[in-house]
């Protein structure tokens, strides 16, 4: 009992302070312009995409579940575009401004500190989820697949983003320069998403092959694709979402071992 | 200040490049449907000795709205005196449509298209079942073919007609409150606290 009573202490303590880290970051996303004005944008970015495929004769012929699938897709893109801007500034951009010796004076250890930050990029999707829901919505209303789209959106989306989110803060953590971690997250992005401009026969090859196992971007429209299209069951996912619990384990990971890399050097 | 343009220029193009990765195959897949219809079907070369298998569908007209799922039952039979091992049953489907007839390609209309049978004794049947999801509206005609190892030429089963009626996903009525509503109401939520603050720090410092 007394053994385990600081270790429990030590746990919750991780996790209070992991916790204070983000409801600071999400103060700062809310109350700055730099941090609301994604959220604003992917608004827009989500209206136009919605407003073109309901209103434009020719994408109207799609059918309805097309249109869904490509605004769930484009909702978690965003998501993970917003979550590798936020994430590439979070700490190395501390250390830039030369906030990060305060941060690191408080008692909260590294561990805590990085995985808030983690959490506030979450928390980030959390907000890009709820901004996309309307969109979802609408666009398959009437639609069979309408909430399946929604959990589905949701769960993977999490997943993909809580991955991409911890990979790219702890390159922050590694790095010194919050701009160069950015445009390389936003590089990781791309090349997660830029195949799927792969015509069918090269989605089909090796090539194909390979890039939908890596890409945890590609397993998200995957399962995407084959619940809302193809209207398959969950049990056809689970290859699908184990990958991606697998890429969050591994980002996890990665991030839990450049906390230690988190000092002060760089910046100006 | 030329650094800063730069980057935010620099910025800009690598959003919009993520955007467009993301939209481009549904603007691509738009402009493909009206596009001149995919051509180069195999057919079966003549003569040689034909799949000793029967395939019966039945010829009753299917319709249904577009982007709704059908099925096409079929039965295979095997017609020889001996056994029949991985005879392969597939669906062909055509657009008979006026000015527009041409195979299609069923990449889009059905997950699965190919049905492996394992083995069939002679004299023995099997039922199988294709579920086609319905793309596009038209004229069509589907029908179910099988082969067999070292058979040249197919088994082609009876034509089936199909109707897709087309469904129009308009509904400029429904998006546009959200299209307009979401990014004014985001835009208000976040930015609006931001310009009191900003004017109240402001009310401070004079």
């Amino acid at each position: 009992m007394s053994a385990a009573s600081p270790a429990i202490v030590g746990k919750s303590s991780f996790l209070k302070d992991s916790l204070l880290v983000a409801t600071k970051e999400v103060k700062e996303y809310l109350y700055g312009v730099r941090g609301s004005m994604w959220a604003v944008l992917s608004a827009i970015v989500l209206s136009l995409m919605s407003y073109l495929l309901l209103t434009d004769k020719e994408l109207s012929l799609l059918d309805q579940t097309e249109m869904l699938y490509i605004v769930t897709s484009l909702s978690v893109g965003l998501g993970l575009l917003v979550a590798g801007i936020l994430g590439g500034d979070a700490v190395a951009g501390e250390k830039e401004r030369s906030t990060l010796e305060s941060a690191l004076l408080t008692p909260v250890n590294r561990g805590s500190l990085v995985a808030g930050k983690v959490w506030a990029v979450l928390a980030a999707w959390l907000l890009m989820f709820a901004i996309s829901a309307p969109y979802i919505v609408v666009v398959g209303a009437g639609s069979t697949v309408s909430a399946q789209a929604l959990i589905y959106t949701f769960s993977l989306g999490t997943l993909c983003v809580a991955g991409f989110a911890a990979l790219v803060v702890g390159l922050s953590a590694l790095a010194s320069s919050g701009r160069s971690v950015t445009l390389g997250s936003l590089a990781i992005f791309i090349g997660m998403a830029a195949p799927t401009l792969l015509g069918t026969a090269l989605q089909k090859s090796w090539f194909g092959a390979i890039y939908n196992a890596v890409s945890p971007f590609a397993q998200v429209r995957l399962s995407l694709d084959s619940v809302i299209v193809d209207k398959e069951g969950l049990l056809i996912q689970i290859p699908h979402i184990g990958a991606l619990i697998a890429f969050v384990a591994l980002a996890a990971l990665f991030a839990a071992l450049a906390t230690r890399c988190v000092s002060l050097e760089g910046g100006e | 200040m030329k650094t800063m343009k730069l980057r935010i220029a620099l910025l800009l193009a690598v959003v919009l490049l993520a955007v467009f990765s993301l939209a481009g195959p549904a603007l691509a897949q738009g402009a493909a449907q009206t596009g001149a219809p995919y051509r180069g079907q195999v057919v079966a070369a003549p003569g040689g000795h034909g799949t000793p298998l029967k395939l019966d569908t039945a010829t009753k007209k299917i319709s249904d709205t577009a982007g709704q799922y059908v099925k096409l039952p079929a039965t295979i039979t095997n017609t020889s005196n001996g056994p029949v091992k991985d005879a392969v049953a597939y669906v062909s489907l055509v657009d008979v449509t006026k000015g527009q007839q041409a195979p299609v390609d069923l990449e889009d209309w059905s997950a699965h298209r190919a049905i492996i049978v394992p083995s069939l004794a002679p004299g023995q049947s099997k039922d199988v079942s294709w579920s086609l999801r319905l793309v596009k509206g038209g004229n069509y005609t589907v029908y179910a073919n099988s082969i067999v190892r070292g058979s040249t030429r197919a088994s082609v089963g009876q034509e089936v007609p199909l109707f897709v009626k087309t469904k129009q996903n308009l509904n400029p009525g429904g998006v546009l409150p959200v299209a307009l509503g979401v990014p004014v109401v985001a835009g208000a939520a976040f930015f609006g606290p931001v310009f009191l603050r900003r004017k109240n720090l402001a009310v401070y410092e004079r």
